[in-house]
């Protein structure tokens, strides 16, 4: 559904360097759940810039279809600025040209979608919200837009253990309907809960593309990429050192609390999905 | 030392207070997390700290000074340091060695100190390649650890971090509690956080919900005193939720946030 081949980009700072992309060929593809990581200035942000078309690289070509796809920024709730949430939400629409009756649709489908009922919400102040929701009538907006690709930059920051819960269960549902999702994440727990496959970048380069188990298994190329691991990972790892017998890279609670009770876990599969062409 | 005593803070138009009847000292020295989910106040609480924000009621004293007076304002501001969750939110110079002189110009301080002042800091804090970098064309790790310069160089008794490693890599999070370590050990510092993990390593966990303390103390009691649904809002650490569920199985006697502790009541070999 979009395709980049042989991208290279470069922002012309005299601190380039910084999230700069070389020779990148990628392919995002229906259903996918995809957590980009990386280090710090590894081009996490500016490749999702580039994906959503807000950057034009200056080698290589991005083959995609009609709509272009929502992107939610770092800290999205700085971006409102409607008198009303509705306003907010409805503002792409209304510039897409939208009809008055659709726009309504979507924006009271959407704020339904993150957990801000309408009747409640659609009138007020997006600035009287609290912070998470804020962040979620942010979301709201891109929801809307109905667009076959969401990509996400940092969603969790700042989000609390609830607000990570809801997150979680609203892009469970996106997904579901089929939109691509492509998150870049510091957050190894939310990414190891939402993703199946996992591209790694390293200094504006693709490290890896594959299926997230496989990534996860890795922990030194983790290390060396400067990826925090997933915290079942990390335990896993303390108690494989303490000689207690986990296999696999990324077992769940049910598998840990087994082998500190002393018994045996099967590794799952590694792959839980087909690595991309 | 920082006392709160008995603090309230109302807003205008707002039913419920953001604070409400919040008491706790805070020691020179002393190394703490203040936990809390969004919205529970935190950021409130820590701007009370350098007298940003003043008691509706009650009092909050840095070092022994009030600060609802006009002088003890000016000592809280010096005495304790806010650093933000995007510290692009305290940037305001050309390139990092003006950012961390900013302060130090206010104050003052002659060019000569400054400049041995200044290239101190970047040398702490591993910025020298960094002195003529944009703040805003450095990684997030290494903003954060300009933001932690900026904040050193000004001598402060307390400092306060608002989720300041939220925005860091692997590496970028390593260098920052490296960076954390190398303040004076006098140094007080109070970490406001949503993460129950950040709490579990901590030796004091100070709760916040819904404007109110509900516990203070090391993470076992805090997370053994806490009603499910409140604990709700910020997880449970992974080793609680673990010990947990061997409790259940009568495995070991209580439950615990520190996974060296369970493997210690499980009686590990190891330990």
């Amino acid at each position: 559904m979009l395709t980049l081949r042989d991208v290279w980009f470069d922002y012309g700072t005299p601190h380039a360097g910084e999230g700069t992309l070389r020779e990148m060929s990628l392919a995002v593809a229906p259903g996918d759940r995809v957590g980009l990581v990386g280090a710090s200035g590894s081009g996490k942000s500016t490749l999702l810039l580039v994906i959503a078309g807000l950057r034009r690289p200056q080698r290589g070509t991005v083959e995609r279809g009609a709509q272009l796809p929502s992107l939610v920024f770092q800290f999205p709730e700085r971006h409102l600025f409607g008198e009303t949430v509705h306003e907010d939400v409805a503002y792409g629409l209304r510039q897409s040209g939208i009809q008055a009756g659709e726009i309504e649709r979507r924006v009271h489908a959407a704020l339904d979608e993150v957990g801000l009922p309408p009747a409640e919400f659609a009138a007020r102040p997006p600035f009287h919200l609290s912070g998470g929701e804020m962040r979620r009538a942010a979301l709201a907006g891109a929801l809307a837009q109905e667009r076959p690709i969401l990509l996400l930059d940092e969603p969790t920051l700042g989000l609390d253990a609830e607000g990570c819960t809801r997150l979680l269960a609203s892009l469970a549902r996106v997904h579901a309907r089929g939109v691509a999702l492509w998150i870049a994440s510091h957050d190894a727990d939310f990414v190891a809960a939402t993703c199946d496959r996992i591209v790694a970048l390293d200094a504006g380069r693709v490290a890896y593309d594959g299926p997230a188990t496989a990534f996860w298994a890795d922990q030194e190329r983790a290390t060396r990429l400067g990826v925090h691991l997933p915290r079942v990972a990390s335990v896993a790892l303390r108690l494989r050192e303490r000689g207690f017998a986990i296999n696999a890279p990324l077992p769940d609670e049910d598998a840990l609390h087994a082998a500190l009770l002393g018994q045996q876990v099967a590794a799952p599969p590694l792959h839980l999905a087909p690595p991309p062409a | 030392m920082i006392e709160v005593q008995n603090v309230t803070v109302e807003r205008p138009g707002r039913a419920a207070p953001i604070l409400e009847d919040v008491s706790f000292t805070l020691a020179s020295g002393e190394r703490a997390v203040l936990l809390g989910g969004n919205g529970s106040g935190k950021t409130t609480l820590a701007r009370l700290l350098n007298g940003t924000h003043l008691p509706t009621r009650g009092h909050v004293s840095v070092e022994g000074h009030d600060t609802r007076d006009a002088a003890g304002v000016q000592h809280a501001r010096r005495a304790v340091a806010l650093l933000f969750q995007d510290p692009d939110d305290q940037f305001v110079s050309a390139t990092a060695e003006r950012e961390i002189a900013f302060g130090l110009e206010n104050l003052g301080v002659a060019s000569a100190t400054m400049r041995s002042l200044v290239d101190a800091a970047l040398r702490r804090f591993d910025l020298e390649a960094h002195a003529q970098t944009p703040p805003h064309e450095m990684s997030g790790g290494e903003k954060a650890r300009l933001a932690l310069a900026c904040t050193w160089v000004m001598e402060p008794r307390t400092v306060v971090l608002d989720e300041t490693d939220s925005l860091l890599d692997r590496r970028g999070g390593e260098r920052l509690e490296e960076a954390i370590a190398t303040l004076p050990a006098e140094t007080a510092v109070l970490r406001l956080t949503t993460d129950a993990e950040i709490a579990a390593a901590s030796r004091r966990v100070l709760f916040l919900h819904a404007g109110r303390i509900l516990a203070d103390g090391a993470p076992d009691e805090v997370f053994a005193t806490l009603a499910p649904a409140v604990e709700a809002r910020v997880g449970r650490p992974l080793a609680w939720r673990l010990s947990q569920r061997l409790v259940q199985a009568r495995r070991i006697p209580r439950p615990t946030t520190s996974l060296e502790r369970l493997l210690h009541l499980l009686g590990d070999p190891g330990c």
